[in-house]
């Protein structure tokens, strides 16, 4: 091959998968440090982190390359053959690569010390976790459902090691266990549903639905019978009600810093793909049917936002327990996302519930993942995650009651922190696309869920520290993490232009539709 | 001069001090103190500045107006300004948050802390009075809130004693749920504005902009749904009966310089909200429901004057006071149903009640926290005799009280006689009972007055101390205000009359 063969090899087929390729890099090459040298917990730890940041390196320099590179298309490209890509690269797919990495990396940094296996069976748990960042990266890619599939089983089923990580521990693998039987029962329902999508259509390329759909003649209950298991499954991995029976007891038993990792980045890809599917490629409209699907769609994911808001909220309301209190706020907070999806609607044909989506995406994840942090760098090693055992911490440790006071806030949705920006954008919009009564409903559920947030807040700031309690020493690791997540929460809000740039992501995406 | 943004100073001023004293090591008690009085204290001397400069040239329209844009995709614009009927309310809250800063140095413990919340909630307070962007009203009006959760739950005392005890931190929890609900309800009125606005004049950009939208005639079913959702919203950060509860509770478990800005500034937000969205923004819905209002107005009179007369804890008492005190301006908000003469009585009487309210029970609260700081009680029943002791603050507390009320030569005699004339043509019955309400205060301060500073000094209260010069200083500054505004009324009327009218005659 000639030099410029080479290079154009490189760029067609290399460069598009850069960030992929890292992952992929760092996660054998955590095995196999594990495999020959035993001693090896700070290189393997370093390997991951690097590997992780070189993807959010790729992903944004992806996103901002000016150069000619021939990315995956979405459409058949002649240059191809004519077939269309199982696999795209287009600024929501990098966005979103950019942000599972971010937060791989936080992870990474929060894990260190954190519990016993995290030492001994550090080649399995960060190659586990590199593993989960490369099955995201791919789903979030995926042009056609088998590939979305294949790489939403690697993910989930890293996580479900990953959750029973801890094998001595009764809750890990109580936690463990249920995860894996509610995800394969998830898992099964959305193959059920891709079969019936394929029964209907004939193709599993995302592109060809219009098309095939339009070319239907009668009535075609399956698809929706196809498209309704799809988004069950789909519903469960991301905890949005009624699929989120599984969220409490899985966060409460498995380690909390993989309950960060698994409570924070699957919901973006989900929400991502979510995106990617019921706006640009389901939301068609057949001449001959006479009907367009897409005010279905809307409902749909209106009633989901509804219920998951509501649900997760007074159930959250009587927690004591804090990895179940943040698990239904969890589940809470899918529901203020999924407004969003449901405002995406084609029905109003504007980006701008989009971008208000992928804002709010960033803004909950890692708002999500510094809560975690913050109790993590609050609570003893081994602790059980009551509530008042965070009795006094705004003497014991100013900066992480600090840290949680910004996080809850802003999960919360208090102004001026991203959480109440981004649910503004998300609340606008969803009242441009005709639905106020969820606008309504949204802002009451804002009101309760603050009960809950304040009452931790309560236990932090009022309560004197018990008469045995220590300062809390955060190591270097934790507090840099903390630090970034203080200053996302503080900078999302304060600074519109991150907002502005989902937004353009947004319209890109639906550019195409 | 005018091309410095003096309005943005007055606003951040309080903020930026709450960030240097975040960077002090928590020991550094002196300086902390030193710094947080300094930044609270700025406000008011541009408040006076500024206030000076309008009076001598009144005039409808915003001044001092500062606008950028701060994210285009939404047209939200960082817009600040003020009229004549923001100016007297930046003047009030620069006063008492002046005023609280000094009387904070009261606090004996987390001192880094506490500045730092109070000073957040003074950016908050101020930014309300200030904006003319609705986002932003939005968002600084819940600095000023979330923050007094936290001053209440941690600085706050209990009441113990006869009746219902009142814990600190239930009731800071209840003030923060019914202050987020307000908070909430007004949100969900913006966005209606905002959409409603767009879709009557598409010519128009989407806009959060007050005086763009002012000039929008919305159709009469909006306006009426949105009067009812501001009303509602900001009257229950007025304490508008039946959704008054949080009121006592908060501002009696509130450290003294928390219950002065809860009572002096937060409840005039609320008014304040009611006029600048409800009144002005939906003025055709005014004849639809201020007759329903102008009942539960006497309501809040009465209601809140006779729970005044049976409380033995004077903070109780005092937020009582309030309560009924509020009742006043919702009747005088409701003259504006009547012809323009009344309703320019009714409005500006309304107004002048919220100044002279804001400054009168602060100096209240102010009192009653200083002498409960030295006696340890708050009940009136263990005080007796005080003014043996503490001379000064007896003084005080009667001026206060006559003020409260409605002796004339202080402000609370204009601003209700001005709310009585204009109501008495529209609704002769209604302001006969509301009269009686100030039966009803006269009442309950008298005994106040006695059982706290008069006959037999209580034995245990041998060794209490008069005032501290810090708490002169403030406690003076509250009462020649109150003075000097019910001697001469027009330092405020002149300010606020030309805004007024403008608003009675859009109704």
């Amino acid at each position: 091959m000639s030099n410029q063969e080479i290079t154009r090899f490189v760029a067609q087929w290399i460069v598009p998968l850069a960030p992929e390729l890292c992952l992929t890099v760092v996660a054998l090459a955590a095995l196999m440090l594990d495999m020959m040298a035993k001693r090896s917990v700070r290189q393997i730890r370093l390997v991951v982190w690097v590997g992780a940041l070189a993807s959010v390196f790729c992903s944004l320099a992806l996103l901002t390359t000016t150069l000619p590179i021939l990315v995956f298309p979405r459409q058949p490209e002649p240059a191809l053959g004519g077939a269309p890509s199982a696999f795209i690269v287009d600024s929501l797919a990098l966005s979103l690569k950019a942000l599972i990495g971010l937060l791989t990396l936080l992870t990474v940094w929060l894990s260190e010390d954190s519990f016993e296996e995290e030492r001994t069976n550090a080649g399995e748990y960060y190659g586990l976790i590199a593993f989960v960042a490369l099955g995201m990266d791919v789903a979030v890619s995926a042009n056609e459902f088998l590939t979305f599939f294949v790489a939403f089983e690697l993910f989930s089923i890293s996580l479900y090691a990953l959750s029973a990580i801890r094998r001595y521990s009764a809750e890990s693998a109580e936690a463990g266990l249920k995860y894996f039987l509610a995800g394969s029962v998830s898992s099964a329902l959305m193959l059920f549903g891709i079969s019936w999508i394929y029964g209907t259509l004939g193709t599993t390329y995302f592109v060809e639905f219009p098309a095939r759909f339009g070319a239907l003649t009668s009535m075609p209950h399956a698809l929706l019978v196809g498209i309704l298991l799809v988004l069950a499954g789909l519903s469960f991995k991301m905890a949005a009600a009624p699929f989120h029976m599984w969220a409490p007891d899985v966060y409460d038993g498995a380690p909390p810093t993989v309950v960060a990792y698994l409570s924070s980045a699957p919901k973006a890809v989900i929400i991502g793909f979510c995106l990617r599917l019921f706006w640009t490629d389901l939301s068609f409209e057949s001449a001959t049917l006479k009907m367009g699907v897409a005010d279905t769609w809307m409902m749909l994911f209106a009633v989901l936002a509804l219920l998951s808001m509501t649900m997760g909220n007074l159930m959250a309301v009587p927690q004591v327990n804090l990895k179940r209190l943040l698990a239904y706020s969890g589940i809470a907070q899918i529901g203020y996302l999924l407004i969003g999806v449901a405002a995406s609607s084609t029905v109003t044909g504007s980006a701008e519930g989009g971008g208000a989506t992928l804002f709010y995406l960033w803004v909950y994840t890692l708002t999500n993942l510094t809560s975690w942090a913050a109790l993590r760098a609050a609570l003893p090693k081994g602790s059980s995650y009551q509530r008042s055992e965070l009795a006094g911490l705004a003497q014991r440790s100013p900066f992480v009651a600090f840290v949680l006071l910004i996080s809850f806030l802003s999960l919360g949705g208090v102004p001026p922190l991203a959480g109440f920006v981004g649910k503004f954008y998300l609340f606008r919009a969803i009242y441009a696309a005709g639905m106020p009564w969820l606008v309504i409903l949204g802002i009451l559920n804002s009101v309760i869920s603050l009960y809950y947030y304040f009452g931790v807040l309560r236990t932090a700031y009022f309560d004197s520290p018990g008469p045995d309690s220590q300062p809390i020493q955060v190591p270097l690791g934790l507090k840099v993490v903390l630090t970034i997540g203080v200053t996302a929460s503080l900078l999302l809000g304060l600074w519109p232009g991150f907002a502005t740039w989902s937004l353009e992501t947004a319209q890109t995406l639906f550019l195409g539709r | 001069m005018s091309e410095m943004p003096m309005l943005s100073f007055a606003v951040w001023a309080p903020l930026l001090g709450a960030i240097i004293i975040m960077a002090c090591p928590p020991c550094w008690v002196k300086g902390i103190q030193r710094v947080g009085v300094f930044f609270a204290s700025l406000p008011l001397v541009l408040a006076i500045a500024l206030y000076s400069q309008f009076w001598q040239q009144p005039g409808p329209g915003y001044r001092w107006v500062e606008d950028l844009v701060w994210f285009a995709p939404l047209n939200i614009h960082y817009k600040l300004g003020v009229d004549g009927l923001s100016m007297p309310m930046l003047l009030l809250s620069g006063i008492v948050c002046c005023t609280a800063a000094f009387i904070s140095l009261q606090i004996d413990f987390r001192h880094r802390e506490y500045f730092a919340l109070a000073l957040t909630a003074m950016t908050g307070v101020i930014g309300l009075f200030a904006t003319t962007d609705l986002f932003f009203l939005i968002l600084f009006y819940e600095m000023a809130s979330i923050p007094m959760f936290f001053l209440v739950g941690i600085w706050g005392s209990d009441k113990s004693g006869d009746g219902k005890p009142i814990h600190r931190q239930q009731a800071a929890m209840k003030l923060l749920i019914y202050l987020q609900l307000g908070g909430g309800l007004v949100l969900i009125g913006i966005l209606g504005l905002y959409f409603v606005a767009h879709q009557v004049s598409p010519s128009h950009l989407y806009t959060f902009d007050l005086e763009i939208l002012r000039q929008i005639p919305l159709p009469i079913q909006a306006q009426q749904v949105l009067f009812l959702i501001f009303f509602l919203g900001f009257g229950i950060e007025a304490g508008l009966v039946p959704f008054h509860t949080w009121l006592p509770e908060g501002h009696s478990s509130a450290p003294t310089a928390l219950s002065m800005m809860l009572a002096g500034v937060l409840l005039k937000m609320g008014g304040y909200g009611i006029i600048r969205l409800g009144f002005d923004l939906c003025p055709q819905a005014v004849d639809s429901w201020m007759p329903f209002f102008a009942g539960v107005a006497v309501v809040n009179v009465l209601y809140g004057g006779l729970c005044a007369l049976r409380q033995s804890d004077i903070k109780v008492m005092i937020a009582y006071s309030s309560v009924s005190h509020m009742g006043m301006v919702f009747l005088g908000l409701a003259t504006l149903t009547g012809d323009e003469r009344n309703a320019i009585f009714g409005l500006s009487g309304a107004v002048f009640q919220m100044f002279s309210h804001g400054v009168i029970t602060a100096l209240l609260f102010a009192l009653a926290g200083t002498v409960y700081h030295i006696t340890h009680s708050r009940n009136l029943k263990q005080w007796g005799g005080l003014a043996s002791r503490m001379p000064f603050f007896a003084t005080l507390f009667g001026l206060a009280a006559m003020g409260s009320l409605g002796l004339p030569g202080m402000t609370g005699f204009v601003s209700e006689l001005m709310v009585f004339l204009g109501s008495w043509p529209e609704r002769p019955g209604l302001t006969a009972l509301a009269i009686c309400g100030l039966v009803i205060t006269t009442l309950y301060m008298i005994r106040a007055l006695g059982y706290g500073f008069c006959g037999p000094l209580n034995p245990r209260l041998i060794n209490a101390r008069d005032a501290y010069w810090y708490e002169r200083l403030p406690l003076m500054l509250l009462a020649m205000t109150t003075l000097a505004f019910g001697f001469f009324p027009v330092l405020l009327t002149q300010v606020i009359t030309p805004t007024l009218q403008e608003i009675v005659r859009r109704v």
